[in-house]
């Protein structure tokens, strides 16, 4: 009867539905924890600004040959997604509660201090890029820690503390 | 006797022992006499505001995330006990330290106690200060008692019953504190002991990085580390960084990663350590933070 065929076929659909949703959804649950948007866009952008840190504390380490020219590839590279920060935490919902998000609230209470701390990162990352063309490893040491106590800072009051 | 009579009889002999104990014996436990001979001792507060770097101070007694205001009163330590609100310790008369004289200020440093003879819970760490030298707790005072009075009062402490009661401390203490000045290894260098006064006393890591058993006592060996740290985050041992499974640190890595909280993976601590280097660590010289990494490494301090 048509009645039956129609709520098999309503079924059908039903299923295959759920399916592509499963399989879609799995397919973006294997970057950062299952996070996409806005969330997985800053997270790629922290994990580029920490692997960049990581080769810079290599050098100071003694871990890696000091690379002048190399410095100053990162720190421009540090500057550039310094700047995508502030627009990279809009206060949206997507933003504040994405999946994976390690966010905390507080950063859109204290929006103003978070932005400052992305300027910071900026102003301290430029520094770095100078001072490293100018040579004087003591000099460009004290200033790559001055960067990295801005990530640091920053994390630590805006970043939920990992368990 | 029917067994009625008997529980009855058994649980007032039992309360009545309690209460014996409590007031009769109690209030002798746990009293240590440890307080310094500041005699021959100046304190000097320029030296004083490294001294309040080296042992933390600032994290636990400023609100910073609130009012940026320091030593005026802490935010919540979270603990399995409750939460604790490190209390003002800026200059003013009412509501500060204002009045206390350096010996009283040493006492509660070097042995728990306040100046009215109150026990201190250990969320305020003199089971770790209790081995500051007699000239780093008069350069803290000198330097306390010159920064800006704040007539702000204090958070009474938020916690569950029998924990709430100061007295049951002195049972505490007795199980728990030695109390004493750090004693240097003779065998061992300068620059290995300075590391191993900095770790054992102002820099109190212990605190964080050592087990406790339910009652808040230590229990394990030290600085390997706490599952069930305050606020439910779980601390990493210290005590063989070279050894670590996923990623062995080596001395230069700790040594940045104090001076700047970077991790050797690129990322930075979290949370509390982070305000541990933001207030501390970062501040203090290369030479101690060396001298740290020094003691750390030379799998020795688990004494």
């Amino acid at each position: 009867m048509i009645q039956t065929k129609y709520k098999q076929l309503v079924r059908i659909a039903t299923a295959v539905g759920m399916a592509s949703a499963l399989v879609a959804a799995s397919l973006t649950a294997f970057a950062h924890g299952g996070a996409t948007g806005v969330v997985k866009q800053r997270m790629d952008a922290m994990e580029v600004m920490g692997e960049a840190m990581k080769n810079l504390g290599a050098m100071f380490k003694g871990q890696a040959d000091y690379d002048a020219d190399a410095i100053q590839a990162a720190a421009e590279l540090i500057g550039q997604h310094a700047q995508d920060i502030p627009t990279l935490f809009p206060d949206s919902h997507e933003s504040r509660h994405g999946k994976a998000t390690e966010a905390l609230p507080v950063i859109w209470e204290q929006k103003e201090r978070f932005d400052g701390f992305a300027a910071d990162m900026l102003r301290e990352s430029k520094a770095l890029s100078v001072i490293a063309g100018e040579g004087e490893q003591r000099a460009v040491r004290l200033q790559f820690a001055k960067t990295a106590k801005v990530c640091s800072a920053c994390h630590t009051a805006f970043r939920k503390p990992e368990d | 006797m029917p067994v009625s009579r008997w529980i009855l009889l058994t649980g007032t002999v039992f309360l009545l022992g309690a209460s014996l104990l409590y007031v009769a014996v109690l209030p002798y436990l746990g009293r240590s006499d440890s307080v310094r001979d500041f005699s021959a001792i100046t304190g000097d507060a320029e030296r004083g505001t490294y001294v309040v770097r080296t042992a933390g101070c600032i994290a636990c007694h400023s609100d910073v995330a609130k009012t940026g205001e320091t030593f005026a009163g802490g935010s919540a330590l979270k603990t399995p006990f409750g939460s604790f609100y490190g209390p003002n310790i800026t200059p003013d008369k009412n509501h500060g330290i204002g009045n206390w004289t350096l010996t009283q200020f040493s006492r509660a440093l070097t042995d728990g106690l306040s100046p009215e003879g109150e026990h201190y819970f250990p969320a305020f760490p003199y089971t770790s200060y209790t081995k500051l030298t007699a000239q780093d707790i008069a350069d803290l005072k000198a330097y306390l008692d010159e920064i800006e009075p704040v007539a702000r009062p204090n958070r009474p402490h938020d916690l569950a019953w029998p924990f709430s009661d100061r007295k049951l401390q002195g049972a505490w203490k007795a199980l728990y504190f030695v109390a004493g000045v750090f004693q240097s290894n003779p065998a061992r260098s300068q620059t290995w002991n300075r590391g191993a006064y900095l770790v054992k006393g102002p820099g109190h890591c212990a605190e964080c990085h050592t087990e406790r058993n339910f009652l808040g006592g230590f229990q394990g060996s030290a600085l390997a580390g706490n599952r069930h740290g305050s606020d439910g985050i779980a601390v990493p041992a210290i005590d063989a960084l070279y050894d670590h499974p996923r990623q062995p640190w080596s001395r230069e890595d700790l040594i940045l990663s104090l001076q700047t909280g970077l991790l050797p993976d690129g990322d930075t601590f979290d949370g509390a350590m982070g305000e541990v280097v933001e207030h501390g660590t970062s501040h203090m010289t290369d030479d101690d933070i060396t001298a740290i990494a020094d003691y750390l490494f030379s799998g020795e301090q688990r004494e």
